[in-house]
């Protein structure tokens, strides 16, 4: 059970902070061809957790999310043909930002960026979707949230910062985990990658200097876009310091943080209590 | 990853090595629980009482959004390798104790397989 708690975990929080429920419901019911396509794969989704909660066993419940949870590919596609024909007015947006929100991958994903670098920079709305951009990692990806730092609009440019502060965190650990990687896992994470071309440009990279410009960012946004609404009651100051936190003191071969707490049975201990031991430090939860 | 913690507590155990947990369960007699109905020995801070669970105390300033996360950290404290799983895990932990002179023993044939599950 916990491959699978962790699968819609990460998917949870790897996601974007920001839904479209956020936005005031004006009317019940779709009324664009855009609301339209995303209700209908909204009903596709709620029948595989019909199905999904029949079964009882966790293996068979894994097995049933991992094989048969509704892939947005063919609505994305659909959403792209929107998009193209609205470049530059709302309702493209509103196509994309679903796409980008269902984690497309593939064609539409590239479509998606390319539309948005040519016609939606200054869309105050743009900041939104840039969370879902930063675990890609593209050059292309890259490239577009460079782009989205030059934005005049306060607010895309202040994400953009951050997500693309992000973005090169995640190439650092990309390429931390390649370096371990063996056998089939290794062949696996490299198609993820891109193929072989790409995963020894990531490879290739350059840990340290990643971190420092990344810290660069996170540090530029906490003192000048602290301010922004990140999305889950959270702004952009309070995201961007718990990040810096973790750059500059829980990178490798930096001195482990103190911890000191309770245990279950209320019984105070601290890490430094374990100096001369090598410890594997397990954040985990049985869920 | 319990078949795998409790196999290197078995193959590890007398030599300088620990696993610590944070805990982010938010029911702290279920916790108590699953420690004993799953045989988990070593030690974890439970994440309260600002938390409990996956918001706020230590998971919160360790900046942890995906569970688990892992750190291995040498005999003087330093953090040397993050979420690293499987044959990965063994090989960061027995090279940290060679650091301190330590030899593992080698793993049981059972062992290097992948986790039974529980």
């Amino acid at each position: 059970m916990r491959a699978l708690a962790l699968a819609c975990l990460l998917s949870l929080t790897a996601g974007p902070v920001w839904s479209q429920t956020d936005e005031p419901e004006v009317s019940t019911g779709p009324k664009t061809e855009v609301e339209k396509l995303a209700k209908s794969y909204d009903v596709e989704v709620q029948a595989f957790w019909v199905e999904f909660q029949k079964l009882e066993d966790d293996d068979a419940r894994q097995k049933y999310y991992e094989t048969k949870y509704p892939k947005p590919d063919a609505t994305a596609a659909k959403m792209m043909v929107i998009a193209k024909a609205n470049a530059g007015k709302p309702l493209g947006f509103d196509a994309i930002f679903w796409a980008l929100n269902n984690r497309v991958q593939g064609e539409s994903k590239s479509t998606a960026l390319e539309l948005l670098g040519a016609h939606y920079l200054e869309e105050p709305r743009l900041g939104h979707v840039l969370g879902s951009i930063e675990r890609d990692p593209s050059t292309a990806a890259g490239g577009f949230l460079l782009a989205a730092m030059k934005s005049s609009k306060r607010e895309v440019k202040g994400a953009a910062h951050f997500h693309y502060a992000k973005y090169l965190l995640n190439l650092g650990s990309l390429a931390n985990y390649l370096e371990g990687a063996k056998g089939d896992e290794r062949k696996q994470f490299v198609e993820y990658l891109g193929g072989d071309a790409a995963a020894k440009e990531i490879a290739a990279m350059d840990h340290a200097k990643l971190a420092v410009q990344a810290e660069g960012l996170l540090d530029t946004v906490a003192k000048k876009f602290a301010d922004l609404d990140a999305g889950r009651g959270q702004t952009m100051g309070d995201v961007a310091k718990r990040d810096l936190f973790e750059v500059r003191n829980l990178s490798v071969g930096k001195p482990a943080p103190e911890i000191k707490g309770e245990d279950v049975h209320g019984k105070t201990f601290a890490l430094t209590e374990y100096r001369g031991k090598v410890i594997f430090l397990d954040f985990w939860g049985d869920w | 990853m319990y078949p795998h913690e409790r196999s290197l507590v078995k193959r590890l155990a007398g030599l300088p090595f620990a696993i610590l947990g944070v805990n982010s369960d938010r029911d702290r007699e279920a916790l108590k629980k699953t420690l004993v109905d799953k045989n988990l020995t070593w030690r974890s801070w439970w994440n309260g009482p600002e938390g409990p669970g996956t918001k706020g105390g230590i998971a919160e300033q360790w900046n942890v959004k995906g569970w688990p996360t892992t750190y291995v950290i040498d005999a003087k404290g330093i953090i040397r390798y993050k979420n690293v799983r499987g044959e990965a895990l063994d090989t960061a932990i027995e090279t940290l104790l060679a650091e301190v002179g330590v030899k593992a023993p080698p793993k049981a044939a059972e062992e290097s397989e992948g986790d039974p599950g529980l």
